[in-house]
């Protein structure tokens, strides 16, 4: 499985610059809306995070690989439980990106005022993004990816709008009790929120995942 | 444990076209050519072997064990090479060596190099930078160099040049030479059989025509050519395989005994047939020109 993680490296690796190049054109983007201070990062964490998993099944679907891989001495549910791990190295990357970009725009000079990237931005780009990839993987691997594609119009609004709608209503004051409890919750609290949501839905997206993949034919 | 593929009653219902109960086998140490005309059924059957598509019935058995319950086991010992690049383009063949080789433990770096020397082949270039030659060249450099039992290949020859395909084949008769492993190939082109495969099976419109030793196969058969007045084409004669009829006669493919039993001889020619002649004729049946 890690080799299949080293496979989407060796073909992302190029795409990275870009990614770097996003995590700073976002606080410039964004800089005259009252999102920045609020949800820059998270924006960032979950934009990046899904670009990446929109690349790797890209680049999986250009080069016919599910036939190649198939092929390989692998089993299916190696192949599906790699895109999740994928995912997860995803986020962490693109909180990285966005932690370090912070910092330059902050050390710089060109935004003085950011503050730092926080648990709870992290807590929150993890949850959106993996709502989204978690309704995507099992399409993507029901139908493939140019047929999922479809969905993922649909999907690439919520990514969006999720955060922004959580944003605002934070601002209004208007965030549901859950949310505004995750925000005045400690870090541990937040950790073991996150922890119950993202292993009951992965679980789930995983078991559909898995299920669709094994009858698909190539 | 003989059979390298064991394929029993195999079955396969998609909506215009059935793979029909085929069966056949190849025995160690052979080369088998799987052919018939486009759309036959060779790429679904090659498919439902590698576990590509899943079989409707029927049993396929690699290396003595179901290829399902034993799936990883059995794909760590063949090696495969499809009639369509599925490698990444953006990765150099290094690195695409890199992403395949862990996943046969009898993979021997040295022995790929040795390939790819041998194929003229530059390990940093990127694949989308191959011919369509090349690309089979580096298929076939991966296929051979975990040391595969199997070999199985879709169309290898397909859209080569004569001299490269005269390459691959050469490839193919030294890789079987200790007797150890087997080819199982599927090609529309009949030369590269006749040259060199030991069996073969031929398939048309998802039926098993016939699986069979190379030679048998051809000695099964005898082409009759002789004047119209001597071939009546309404009569149903016993095995009459295909026939093609002009204004200055008729040849017809028939199994060998039939054709003895039917024509004595006298202003008819027997001629042995060729697999071209074979996969022609039983595709084709009957015409009129």
């Amino acid at each position: 499985m890690l080799n299949l993680l080293k496979k989407d490296y060796m073909l992302l690796k190029r795409n990275l610059w870009i990614m770097i190049l996003y995590s700073f054109m976002i606080f410039f983007v964004f800089s005259r809306t009252d999102m920045k201070a609020q949800m820059i990062y998270v924006m960032g964490i979950t934009m990046i995070s899904y670009l990446l998993v929109m690349y790797s099944t890209a680049y999986d679907n250009m080069n016919k690989s599910d036939t190649l891989l198939n092929s390989l001495p692998l089993k299916r549910r190696d192949i599906v439980a790699e895109r999740y791990i994928s995912l997860f190295v995803f986020i962490a990357l693109s909180s990285m990106l966005m932690a370090l970009s912070g910092l330059v725009m902050r050390l710089t000079g060109f935004f003085p005022d950011m503050r730092p990237i926080s648990l709870f931005d992290f807590a929150i780009a993890t949850w959106s993004i993996c709502l989204v990839v978690f309704i995507y993987l099992p399409v993507y691997f029901k139908v493939g990816y140019l047929k999922a594609k479809l969905v993922n119009f649909a999907i690439f609004f919520a990514v969006f709008m999720i955060p922004t709608i959580i944003g605002k209503l934070f601002i209004k004051g208007e965030a549901p009790l859950w949310i505004r409890n995750l925000n005045s919750a400690t870090g541990l609290q937040i950790t073991l929120f996150m922890a119950v949501f993202i292993s009951i839905a992965g679980m789930t997206s995983y078991f559909f995942s898995l299920r669709f993949y094994k009858k698909r034919e190539f | 444990m003989d059979n390298i593929i064991e394929v029993k009653n195999l079955t396969k219902d998609y909506e215009g076209f059935k793979l029909d109960d085929l069966s056949f086998s190849l025995k160690k140490g052979y080369i088998m050519g799987f052919i018939g005309p486009n759309g036959a059924g060779k790429s679904t059957t090659i498919k439902l072997i590698m576990n590509l598509v899943k079989k409707d019935s029927g049993s396929i058995h690699l290396f003595g064990k179901d290829y399902q319950k034993h799936e990883k086991a059995v794909k760590e010992r063949i090696g495969f090479i499809y009639d369509q690049n599925h490698f990444y383009d953006d990765l150099q063949m290094e690195k695409m060596k890199s992403v395949l080789s862990v996943y046969y433990p009898t993979w021997d770096d040295g022995l790929f190099y040795s390939y790819m020397k041998r194929f003229g082949l530059n390990p940093e270039k990127k694949i989308k930078e191959l011919s369509r030659g090349m690309q089979t060249k580096f298929s076939l450099a991966l296929a051979l160099s975990h040391e595969p039992e199997l070999i199985i290949m879709d169309e290898p020859t397909s859209g080569l040049d004569p001299i490269f395909r005269s390459e691959i084949l050469d490839i193919l008769s030294e890789v079987i030479e200790d007797g150890k492993r087997s080819v199982f190939f599927s090609s529309h082109i009949t030369q590269d059989l006749e040259r060199s495969a030991d069996y073969v099976t031929f398939i048309n419109d998802g039926k098993l025509v016939f699986s069979k030793e190379k030679h048998s196969a051809l000695e099964d058969y005898a082409v009759i050519k002789g004047p119209n007045d001597l071939f009546d084409p309404m009569e149903k004669y016993e095995g009459l395989v295909g026939f093609r009829r002009d204004k200055y006669g008729f040849s017809a493919l028939f199994k060998r005994n039939e054709a003895i039993r039917l024509f004595d001889g006298e202003r008819t020619v027997m001629e042995n047939p060729n697999i071209d002649d074979i996969m022609l004729y039983t595709v084709r049946g009957n015409s009129n020109a």
